[in-house]
Formats: C-alpha cells, sequence, structure tokens
C-alpha cells in the first residue's frame, strides 16, 4: 500500500505495480494524467476526501474515503483491499519504468549506461532487468531486442 | 535395455546387448546421432554390442554418447573418454548442424516468409535466426580451428608456445555455449508468445520443433564440451606443464 497527501514524483510512480494507492481527492488530475497507467498496472486507486464537497458522479478513484465516515463504513470499505494481491498472479505486464528499461537494454546501452540516463542506481537497473526477464521468459540480450523489435518499442 | 515398467524403459540405461532398432524406437531422436557413427542402413535384430564388432567402432564410446543423448541425468566417466574419439563425434555433430539443422530451418522460414508476406514479424524472425547461424557458425569456427586440435598437440608432445596461446582460447570457450542455448530457447518463447492469430499453425509448428531439437542438441554437445573436453584438456594442461617444469 502507498500512502500519499500529495503527488508522489514520477521516478516514484514508475516503479509502481500491484498496490493500493491512498491519496488525496484534490489530486484528482494526477490521478487522471496516470489513469491509464495504473489500470495497466493492477493499481487500486482510493481517494481520501478530507472536505466536505460533494464530489462528482465520475471519479477515477476505485473507492473514497470520507472524513465523515463512520469508523464500520472505514473498516468495511478498507477491508475490501485487505487481500489484494495474496491470491492473484503479478501482472505480467511491463510497467513503464521496465518498458523504458528494456528499450535501453535494446539499444544496446550497458546497466551503467542506463542507469546514468534514467538516474537511478545499477542495482535498480539489475532489479528491472530481473523483472523483464520474469515477465517476459527472455533471458539474452539478443532475444530482449528481439522481443522490443517485434513489438515496436524500437526501430 | 533393462526393463520394468514403461516409464523405466523409457529411461533405463542403454547397454550393449541393447537391440539398436528397440533403442532408436524408443527414443527416435538417437536416430541423428548413430548416424553420426556410420550406423546407418540394415539395423535388422542386431544388438549394439555386435555391430559395433562389425563396424570397428568403440562400444564404450558409443554406449556414453547415447546415454548423454538418451537421459539428462546420465553422466559419462569423464577420464573414460577417448579424446580423439569425442572430437570426432563433435565435429560431425557441426557438419550435421550446418549441412541439416540450419538449412532445414532456413527452408522453413521461407516458407513461413510466403506464406505471411512483408510481416514485421517474419522479418524480425529470419533476421534474428540469421545472425544467430553466423554466431553459431563462428562458434563452430573457433572450436575445430582452436580447441579441437589441441588433443593431438597435447598428445604429439606440441611445442611449449603453441599449447601456451592455446590454453588462453580454451579459457575464452567458457560461458560461449549458455549464450547460444539461451538465444535459441528465448526465440522459441518469442515466437510462441507472437504467432498471428488465423496464421498455419502447422509451419510454426515445425519451426518451434525443429528448433526445441536443435536446442536440446546444443544443450548436450555443450555437456561434452564442457563437462568432458575442456576439464580433460585443462588437467593434460596442467600435468604438461608440471613435468616440463621438471
Amino acid at each position: 500500500m502507498a500512502v500519499y497527501s500529495s503527488c508522489p514524483d514520477n521516478n516514484t510512480i514508475h516503479e509502481w505495480n500491484d498496490l493500493v494507492l491512498l491519496i488525496d481527492t484534490g489530486e484528482y488530475e494526477f490521478i487522471s494524467k496516470h489513469y491509464k497507467s495504473f489500470r495497466r498496472r493492477n493499481i487500486v486507486i482510493v481517494g481520501i476526501h478530507f472536505d466536505k464537497l460533494p464530489t462528482p458522479d465520475y471519479t477515477p478513484f476505485d473507492e473514497i474515503l470520507y472524513h465523515s465516515d463512520t469508523q464500520g463504513v472505514l473498516f468495511n470499505k478498507l477491508k475490501a483491499f485487505s487481500n489484494f494481491g495474496k491470491h492473484r498472479q503479478p501482472s505480467l505486464q511491463l510497467s513503464d519504468r521496465e518498458t523504458e528499461v528494456l528499450r535501453l537494454v535494446a539499444a544496446g546501452f550497458s546497466n551503467k549506461q542506463i542507469s546514468e540516463k534514467l538516474f537511478i542506481s545499477i542495482h535498480t537497473v539489475i532489479s528491472h532487468r530481473k523483472h523483464i526477464t520474469s515477465k517476459l521468459g527472455v533471458k539474452s540480450i539478443s532475444g530482449l531486442t528481439l522481443y522490443a523489435v517485434i513489438n515496436d518499442l524500437i526501430d | 535395455m533393462k526393463m520394468k515398467s514403461h516409464e523405466s524403459r523409457e529411461h533405463a540405461m542403454i547397454e550393449a546387448n541393447d537391440k539398436l532398432c528397440e533403442v532408436i524406437g524408443r527414443n527416435i531422436d538417437l536416430l541423428p546421432i548413430v548416424f553420426r557413427f556410420g550406423i546407418s542402413s540394415n539395423l535388422g535384430q542386431s544388438t549394439l554390442g555386435e555391430i559395433c564388432l562389425n563396424k570397428k567402432i568403440d562400444l564404450d564410446f558409443l554406449l556414453a554418447v547415447l546415454n548423454t543423448y538418451h537421459s539428462s541425468s546420465y553422466f559419462p566417466n569423464t577420464d573414460s573418454i577417448n579424446l580423439t574419439l569425442l572430437t570426432d563425434f563433435l565435429i560431425r555433430t557441426h557438419q550435421h548442424h550446418k549441412q541439416v539443422t540450419i538449412p532445414l530451418l532456413g527452408s522453413l522460414m521461407q516458407e513461413l516468409k510466403i506464406k505471411l508476406p512483408d510481416t514485421k514479424l517474419i522479418i524480425t524472425l529470419e533476421k534474428y535466426l540469421n545472425d544467430y547461424v553466423s554466431r553459431l557458425i563462428e562458434h563452430i569456427e573457433f572450436e575445430e580451428k582452436y580447441i579441437f586440435p589441441l588433443v593431438g598437440m597435447l598428445n604429439e608432445n606440441g611445442r611449449r608456445s603453441d599449447l601456451k596461446t592455446s590454453s588462453a582460447n580454451l579459457k575464452k570457450l567458457f560461458g560461449q555455449h549458455s549464450n547460444v542455448e539461451t538465444e535459441i530457447s528465448d526465440l522459441i518463447i518469442i515466437i510462441l508468445q507472437h504467432i498471428p492469430e488465423n496464421a498455419d499453425i502447422q509451419i510454426f509448428h515445425d519451426i518451434l520443433h525443429t528448433l526445441s531439437h536443435f536446442e536440446k542438441e546444443q544443450i548436450d554437445h555443450a555437456r561434452f564440451e564442457d563437462k568432458i573436453l575442456v576439464p580433460r584438456l585443462l588437467k593434460l594442461f596442467a600435468t604438461k606443464f608440471r613435468s616440463d617444469a621438471f
């Protein structure tokens, strides 16, 4: 579970997969902007509504927790997410960040060069590469390049 | 082949008294392997022992090879393998790749191109396969030029300076095989993930089947080289240089 009262930075959200995001409903624009990406990565979006203004009929939130909710209501809303992720397969889709790493691997960049380009540590690059290999079932650099070309990630 | 149940018969060790036709009947993948020993016709009811006697084939070596290809859990006694016979066999395996498997894959790709012309998938797969084949041929040529001749050089007391250069090549060989095998298994997985809807499944089946056989052959071939040939050569090098020092 990730809890935020304001917009997290882009580097942080690229690391997300299969989690419940608790965020201020005031960050509506931020959620709308990343909505498709969150859906692709199995992120449940839960808004926390602090003021008494009514919320619109349509919102990008899967659930909204109101300041006025009683303890019992809050308990039941949160309970619905308590088993999230425990009985499901992790997403086999590459996250945006993994796709970016794959694109750079396929373009021939080393782990060090990738870490410099994306401003992340080499350990994080290695971790992304492990996830990519595990999700795609492809291990070699030439295999990853083939996958990237077929799927239009590189020319 | 000592038999109990169907399952144990499948995995039983191949022995001198087994009839070759029955051995092949149980594992058809061994047919191209026996061809490499010059055994190709009139299998009749002969046992492996009888065939080896008639054709002057080293029975122990044939059994070691057949069992290695037959069962991934079997491993021959490394020290008993005749290295000259082994390198001859490995060269014949290379020839099989160059003359049979690679042309077969090429013709299947051509067939696929006719059925799915101008598709990015096929063009990309063909390029990958061509690049792979080029690297494999380069690897094969490296082994035949620099590694296999070491057996003769060591047996014939080759010059110390030549042997020193060659020992560096031996070290270079380590790790090359895992890449060669992984690239084939990656190709199989990527093809499986991208078979287009309404495509002719038979041609994809033929390609995957051929690639899968090729991968298995590469793994067994690498077992002979990485687990027997290279360690034995390194041991011979160590002995040679130790004795030269005295």
